[in-house]
């Protein structure tokens, strides 16, 4: 089967779940200290009042309004793999940093001391997430915030309890897509206008 | 959140892409599953933002000659 980039008029419906596979495959790899997983990159943010953040490559899910990069679609053709110490790593790194891409927020956001995994969805590649959650177990950052879409942990419970390990540093952001099945439009609807309204803001 | 993790709902309910009635059933959907969080109030609303990827995949969406374009573009290098 050919793994599913973005949508097109007529695409075939496709299975979450089954997406979250072919991905994994792509994203991840066996390395010498654990399971690597592919990200584009590591820095600090100002969302959360500043934080770490590491963005993760591939997602199950192919949203038409989605704000990722392209390493959602081409996930064979963007970022790096990382074991989950470097992962960890990087992120301290970037909060030692702080935010340094502006100076703007640098001076409102004089300190970063929560991480965070957020990109495309962080939760393919299980052994990896729970391996840096290890290290952030053991480090001096109090927050970890993990922003899902919530489909793989939704479909497995041994993740979920897994996960709870960690709970007295972590927070699970789950965003909801849709309430029912009727997601996504029917038909081209005044696509040009919505666009258009989109480059006004 | 029966494993005591701390979690929160968001959702993408840009009134573009999400009918209010389809934003009113999620909201109930939540307030069931989590009714202290009180997500008719306290609901994390994203919105659609005009990133250059979004706008192509809203393009490619609707232009076929456009989406295989963008796809030719990434294997240009191969």
């Amino acid at each position: 089967m050919e793994y599913q980039r973005f949508l097109t008029q007529g695409f075939k419906p496709f299975n979450p779940l089954e997406l979250a596979k072919e991905t994994e495959k792509i994203v991840t790899k066996k390395g010498e200290e654990g399971l690597e997983r592919k990200y584009t990159n590591f820095y600090s943010v100002p969302v959360y009042r500043g934080i770490a953040t590491g963005y993760a490559v591939g997602c199950c899910l192919r949203c038409i309004y989605c704000w990722s990069d392209w390493s959602r679609d081409f996930p064979e053709k963007f970022g790096n793999f990382y074991s989950p110490k470097q992962v960890a790593q990087n992120l301290f790194k970037a909060a030692e940093e702080g935010i340094i891409y502006s100076n703007y927020w640098r001076k409102l956001i004089t300190k970063v001391n929560k991480l965070r995994l957020s990109g495309c969805e962080p939760t393919i590649g299980k052994e990896h997430l729970l391996a840096i959650l290890e290290f952030v177990e053991n480090s001096k950052y109090p927050l970890f915030i993990l922003e899902t879409n919530g489909i793989i942990l939704g479909s497995d419970k041994d993740y979920v309890k897994r996960l709870a390990e960690f709970k007295d540093k972590i927070y699970v952001r789950v965003s909801f897509k849709a309430a029912t099945q009727k997601a996504l439009p029917k038909e081209p609807v005044q696509l040009e206008n919505f666009i258009n309204s989109l480059l006004k803001l | 959140m029966d494993e005591g993790i701390y979690a929160r709902a968001a959702a993408m309910t840009d009134p573009r892409i999400m009918p209010k009635e389809e934003k009113q059933i999620l909201i109930q959907m939540l307030n069931e599953i989590d009714p202290k969080a009180n997500y008719t109030k306290n609901l994390e609303e994203e919105v659609i933002d005009a990133y250059d990827a979004t706008i192509k995949r809203l393009k490619a969406f609707e232009d076929k000659e456009f989406a295989e374009r963008l796809i030719k573009k990434f294997y240009m290098n191969d």
